[in-house]
């Protein structure tokens, strides 16, 4: 039999409060990172904050500078524009944002841009490839319905943990699932990532996947109590982890394998919403191994400290 | 035949079938816009220029209506399964797949075609202006109008509406003798008398016909013109002149379309997309292989075969159901390949712990496969939850992803349980296992 760990001991409980401390640090980042969206200072895609996004390629080998300083010249100094390259890519290919609200109608500020583009570089060769324009009552629409179901599905597992297990191990869980959202969301939304639709579905997919390894651990946590008594609880809740630590590291590691792939060759759109759901496995894989199990330790140490008093 | 052979044969001939159904992929499966590239239109009713006092009642009305003409508009283009479809009390949603020229797409849409007939007015503009030199609506008596022409710079003073575009019943394209297009219509019965009278009383002044508020033409009235024929003229280009006739044979829209939002898809930009997507699907797919035939050998071969089942009925699904397949909907695939096994994971860990706890293998397999049961259900729930969610209130490509995540998971609770085991249970006794 291949394992990745025979038979671990690992002492996870010996530096829990490291972990908790840690993780305070990165779910507080997570509140900030919600202010900061609030705000409207983070980087939101077109579908959330509207405007204008526009595809462009060339077959020739155009610069960026270039691009760049024929939009500072026909009007468009806040455009955002990033070339997109990759691996057997021939010619030139840019993604230019224009982050404006298109009160006065959707269709045309694209296409003038276009116009206007080609028009001051008239050599380049440059052809709109693929465009988004969004209007502000569509942009708050969506906003709306991410966060309806943001909402709905926070519910729905709530429904499940509150049915699925006894109070205090619920409560955990649900601290671990806002853990996974609050540091998934300060990874992308601070790490200046774009925060569009698929960003929201990576969080929610995330949200659902990540509570399989803390029932996992739980379920053994339970099985173990009954080893309570000819050891202490740290030490009980650490051979729970031993014991399950193969199919943690295992369960996550599937999964990655099958989503490296997709970020590092699945192209523009896949790129970020593969890189939201790497970071979101790895970030469950580490909380239910040190946020949910340290946090029932000290649960069950500050209760039995409560009954030693009260006694 | 037990049954257990009985099901065996049954899951081949349904594998059998949906390896059938899906071949060759980019025929069978439907492939959504970001895929097959196209033109995706949010249009709402222009709330503010629909006649009169209107209930929501009235608005959802004009919608439907809308909803009508822009489907004749769209049927013309003959585009390929385009759809159309209301949304929300005034809005209209059109999706034109393999259709790129965003413009001719606009340009059908925001043609109001409200077609009407006004005589020009002696009155003079002068008149009505104020400081800054432009015309004051409020400074104009009753039954005079202010109109701007085709081409900026014309202003026009006209009457009442004599007559509406109701009343036409065809428009065509056609070409004076200098190559120039125009655009000839014509009206019904009704509509022709009351034309012919129009003319013929007021022969010798201007007639201005107007198309969505602006003037296009206003010749002099020459004669009494029967029939209920007549022309528009207007330095048209060609495509100008032919989507104009289209428009107004249509009919007119109730009021105004705005886009609130629109998505254009280039061929190339959608065919890139996928191929790079399901390259990178392939690679996932036989990383996963590796890493379970790799770690539990034989058992991960098993539960590989599993995972090959799994994704042999989601494609099945997909296209017997006429499910779009969409770029997000392709990295739900690559997630459903690493997360069915999974399961598998939770079984063979605990097949391990049973046999080193001393159990006989076949009571470790048994043991393994009912006592991780109740996590891999948990697992498939909680993922079930946030795609159905996700399904729900997802926008096309999103929905994708919702569609291949949650079948996908849903059936990795047969693929990779059931089906994985009826492979351990083709031998009694077990010696030694491979895991």
């Amino acid at each position: 039999m291949f394992s990745i760990f025979k038979e671990p001991k690992f002492n996870f409980q010996a530096i829990r409060r490291l972990f908790l401390v840690v993780s305070g640090v990165a779910m507080a980042a997570g509140i900030y990172s919600i202010v900061y969206l609030a705000q409207g200072k983070a980087n939101l895609g077109t579908d959330f904050g509207g405007g204008v996004l526009l595809h462009l390629t060339s077959t020739q080998d155009l610069k960026l500078e270039d691009l760049r300083s024929a939009c500072d010249r026909v009007g468009y100094k806040d455009a955002q524009i990033q070339k997109i390259s990759g691996p057997g890519m021939k010619g030139f290919k840019a993604v230019v944002r224009i982050r404006r609200a298109l009160d006065t109608g959707v269709g045309t500020l694209g296409t003038q841009a276009v116009a206007d583009l080609q028009k001051e570089m008239p050599n380049s060769g440059l052809v709109l490839e693929g465009s988004e324009e969004v209007g502000p009552a569509v942009s708050a629409k969506l906003r709306d319905d991410a966060i309806k179901a943001f909402l709905l599905s926070m519910l729905g597992i709530l429904v499940y943990i509150a049915y699925r297990f006894d109070f205090r191990f619920g409560i955990i869980s649900v601290i671990a699932t806002v853990h996974d959202i609050l540091v998934m969301m300060a990874i992308l939304i601070l790490g200046g990532f774009e925060f569009n639709l698929l960003s929201i579905t990576a969080i929610l997919t995330i949200s659902g996947y990540s509570l399989n390894d803390t029932v996992v651990i739980f379920d053994r946590i339970r099985e173990n109590m009954k080893l309570v008594g000819r050891m202490n609880y740290p030490d009980m809740i650490n051979q729970s982890l031993n014991e399950t630590l193969n199919r943690t590291v295992n369960t996550g590691g599937t999964v990655l394998a099958s989503l490296v792939p997709v970020y590092v060759i699945g192209g523009e759109v896949l790129h970020d919403f593969s890189l939201a759901l790497i970071v979101g496995i790895l970030v469950g894989t580490y909380s239910s191994i040190f946020v949910a199990a340290a946090t029932l330790t000290e649960w069950h140490l500050a209760a039995m400290a409560g009954k030693t008093q009260a006694a | 035949m037990n049954a257990r052979k009985f099901l065996a044969i049954f899951i081949l001939a349904l594998a059998g079938y949906c390896v059938y159904s899906v071949i060759p992929p980019d025929q069978k499966l439907k492939m959504g816009l970001d895929i097959r590239g196209g033109v995706h239109m949010r249009l709402e009713i222009d709330e503010s220029k629909l006649e009169g006092n209107h209930t929501p009642k009235d608005l959802m009305d004009a919608a439907d209506r809308a909803l009508e003409i822009i489907r004749k508009r769209i049927d013309s283009l003959g585009t390929v399964d385009p759809l159309i479809q209301r949304e929300g009390v005034s809005g209209i949603v059109i999706q034109l797949p393999g259709f790129t020229d965003i413009q001719q797409a606009q340009q059908l849409i925001s043609t109001t075609a409200q077609l009407q007939f006004r005589l020009v007015s002696e009155a003079r503009t002068a008149d009505y202006k104020n400081a800054n030199g432009e015309i004051d609506p409020k400074k104009l008596p009753a039954g005079l109008h202010y109109f701007h022409g085709k081409d900026p710079g014309e202003d026009y003073l006209v009457g009442d509406a004599l007559l509406k575009g109701d009343a036409l019943v065809d428009a065509r394209v056609q070409a004076d003798q200098f190559g120039r297009s125009f655009v000839s219509f014509k009206l019904n019965d009704e509509g022709g008398k009351a034309f012919s009278r129009l003319t013929g009383d007021n022969v010798g002044r201007r007639l201005a016909i107007l198309l969505d508020d602006k003037v296009y033409s206003a010749p002099v009235i020459k004669s009494r013109i029967p029939g209920g024929s007549g022309i528009i003229e207007g330095q048209f280009t060609d495509a100008e002149a032919k989507n104009l006739a289209l428009v107004l044979r249509s009919g007119a829209l109730p009021a105004p379309l705005k886009i609130t939002s629109q998505f254009l898809v280039g061929a190339t930009l959608g065919a890139d997309s996928v191929r790079k997507g399901t390259l990178a699907a392939v690679y996932g797919f036989i990383l996963v292989l590796l890493y379970m035939g790799i770690y539990y050998r034989v058992s991960g071969v098993i539960a590989d075969i599993g995972m090959i089942f799994n994704l042999i009925f989601l494609m099945g699904f997909m296209a017997v159901m006429k499910a779009t397949m969409t770029l997000p909907g392709i990295a739900g695939i690559v997630l459903t390949v690493g997360m069915s096994v999974d399961s598998n994971v939770l079984i063979f860990e605990r097949i391990r712990e049973e046999i080193r706890a001393g159990k006989t293998i076949r009571s470790a397999i048994e043991a393994g496969y009912n006592r991780a049961l109740t996590a891999i259900i948990d697992t498939h729930v909680t993922t079930l939850i946030t795609s159905v969610v996700l399904f729900q209130f997802g926008t096309g490509p999103v929905k994708g992803f919702a569609v291949t995540l949650s079948v996908g998971i849903a059936l990795s609770l047969f693929t990779a349980v059931v089906i994985t085991k009826m492979i351990f249970d083709t031998r009694k006794e077990y010696q030694t296992l491979s895991i």
